[in-house]
């Protein structure tokens, strides 16, 4: 009994799914755009324009000679979108050949007034003494890792300079502590990667940042410095 | 009993200033635990609206402010606009810094670009002028709003320093009529075919602008189960999708973007669910049906189970 209760379940699975071109009788609201800019309302030379700006009204257009919407329609707080670095100077100290030194930072994204959004990070170039352009370069972890995919660093005979990431919206490949990837090098031509990103809405997302780097005991003497740019960009 | 100066002392001691300490620890204590982090370095920026949508005629003129708030330390900013592009199917842009791109727009936007100094708990207006120009193409434009902190020379040690860019993104569409053609199609409606009751349904919808301007999806998910079962209506949420590109398109209850998926608990039968929408408020309507089939296997398995043993039990029983 049971068997054939199952095959008549299972030959219902065959049917086709139907794409139908129009649906007469649309199940939907139409809403108003409903504006949630905590900034100033857009104004022209020769129109000031209230909050019913973007309504579609008939003939506004060819008067106005513009349509204009600020703000996410379907989120009605009225939350900036936010993003905050705890600390913009990430210091090392006197490095000290094959140990390795890590700091580390906090970056927080306040997404609620925007449906999403991304944070991308990149270098300046690598770490490098101004006056003579001597570099320390980019770690390749262990074995390898890269600007897109991480690679576990443990080893204090490999040299260089990278990041690892913990705690919200941040790439897979950041499995643990000891998984570190190198900053995308704008001097070299590379795109900024992203480390935070998430298609939701939230109040605050927070994730660390740890810088590590390790240098031989060939590396050249002086100050070692770069820069890192973090861009928080909201979904469209 | 006598007690001399020396005891009289360590009484005063006891009775006044050990409250006092014990109080200034507490207060101390409370305080440590109360209150959130505060960082000594900490840059915070935000920027309001984060999205503007204008569809404006050649040579037309429209002004936005921006606001941005500096929550943190002093800081000086420098805005900027670039171009960009879908980056995913989630509505990721990615942002052309190349110099060639910037300046093929230079003069469709007007400015200041003098970096402004901003105080801790300070805002400040940007106003945009955008104005594209009588030749413009009628089509899509899509920019970023970007401001920049500006980094001093920091300390002489090692050191990497870190530097904060805010976007808010700009979606332009040049049309002469104000009506641009809005056309999508369906990339992928579907949910699992069969399902154990426990499981969820969970619907992927991803759609794609095939029309000359950006439109969000107006419409729904409608879940019918098919005989007997109670009709449930999923809200796609009106995320905006790009000309050229598809979105995976969440669902919507109140402001909450979720994942489309159906409520209930336990599922049984056969469930029908309609994926209907309209590129804004206009435009052709379009529907996509799938089907998913909800039995309780594992409740079927279960039984199975315990009858055969059941049956071998009483079998061995009955040998015996």
């Amino acid at each position: 009994m049971i068997i054939r209760l199952l095959f008549a379940i299972l030959s219902l699975l065959v049917s086709e799914v139907h794409a139908q071109a129009e649906v007469t009788s649309p199940n939907y609201i139409i809403q108003m755009p409903n504006f949630n800019s905590g900034a100033g309302i857009p104004s022209s030379t020769t129109y000031s324009i209230g909050i019913t700006v973007g309504q579609t009204a008939p003939g506004l257009y060819s008067s106005t000679g513009y349509r204009i919407k600020s703000g996410f329609q379907y989120i009605y707080s009225i939350i900036p979108f936010s993003f905050s670095i705890s600390t913009i100077s990430i210091n090392f100290g006197h490095l000290v050949a094959a140990t390795p030194a890590t700091a580390s930072g906090t970056l927080t994204v306040s997404a609620g007034g925007a449906g999403g959004y991304q944070v991308n990070a990149s270098e300046n170039n690598a770490m490098k003494i101004s006056s003579s352009g001597k570099t320390i370069p980019d770690t390749t972890c262990d074995t390898t890792c890269s600007e897109t995919a991480a690679g576990a660093w443990l080893s204090n005979s490999r040299y260089g300079f990278g990041f690892n990431m913990s705690g919200n919206d941040i790439p897979a490949d950041f499995t643990d502590g000891t998984y570190f990837r190198q900053f995308a090098n704008v001097s070299l031509g590379k795109t900024p990667q992203t480390v935070m990103s998430s298609v939701y809405v939230w109040r605050a997302r927070q994730s660390t940042v740890t810088y590590k780097v390790n240098v031989s005991a060939t590396q050249a003497a002086g100050t070692y410095r770069n820069i890192i740019m973090f861009t928080a960009i909201p979904s469209y | 009993m006598k007690i001399n100066n020396s005891q009289l002392t360590i009484y005063n001691l006891k009775r006044k200033v050990l409250p006092c300490l014990l109080s200034f620890v507490i207060a101390n204590f409370t305080l440590l635990i109360v209150n959130s982090p505060i960082y000594a370095q900490e840059v915070s920026l935000s920027i309001s609206p984060p999205i503007l949508e204008v569809t404006i005629q050649p040579g037309k003129t429209v002004t936005q402010t921006y606001t941005i708030i500096d929550g943190g330390i002093p800081i000086v900013i420098s805005p900027k606009i670039v171009p960009f592009v879908p980056l995913d199917q989630n509505g990721h842009p990615e942002i052309i810094e190349d110099p060639n791109s910037i300046n093929a727009f230079s003069n469709w936007f007007s400015f200041d670009p003098t970096p402004v100094s901003l105080s801790s708990g300070d805002s400040h207006n940007f106003n945009v002028k955008f104005t594209p120009p009588e030749a413009a193409e009628e089509k899509d434009y899509y920019f970023t709003l970007l401001l920049a902190t500006q980094n001093d020379n920091g300390l002489d040690i090692n050191q990497t320093q870190s530097q904060a860019r805010i976007g808010a993104n700009i979606l332009l569409t040049i049309s002469k009529d104000g009506n641009p053609q809005k056309s999508a199609s369906i990339s992928l409606f579907s949910a699992p075919r069969l399902i154990d009751s426990f499981q969820n349904i969970i619907y992927k919808v991803s759609i794609k602008n095939i029309g000359s301007a950006f439109f969000k999806p107006k419409g729904t998910i409608t879940v019918n189960q098919i005989l007997f079962g109670p009709k449930t209506t999923l809200k796609l949420a009106p995320q905006n999708i790009l000309v050229g590109g598809a979105r995976v398109v969440s669902c919507i209850d109140g402001e909450n973007l979720i994942p489309c998926q159906l409520p209930s608990k336990f599922l049984i039968g056969i469930y029908k669910a309609t994926l209907s929408f309209t590129p804004d408020e206009s435009g052709q309507a379009i529907a996509k049906e799938t089907y998913t089939v909800a039995f309780p296997f594992s409740i079927v398995i279960a039984a199975t189970i315990l009858i055969f043993f059941y049956r071998t039990i009483k079998r061995l029983v009955m040998n015996r």
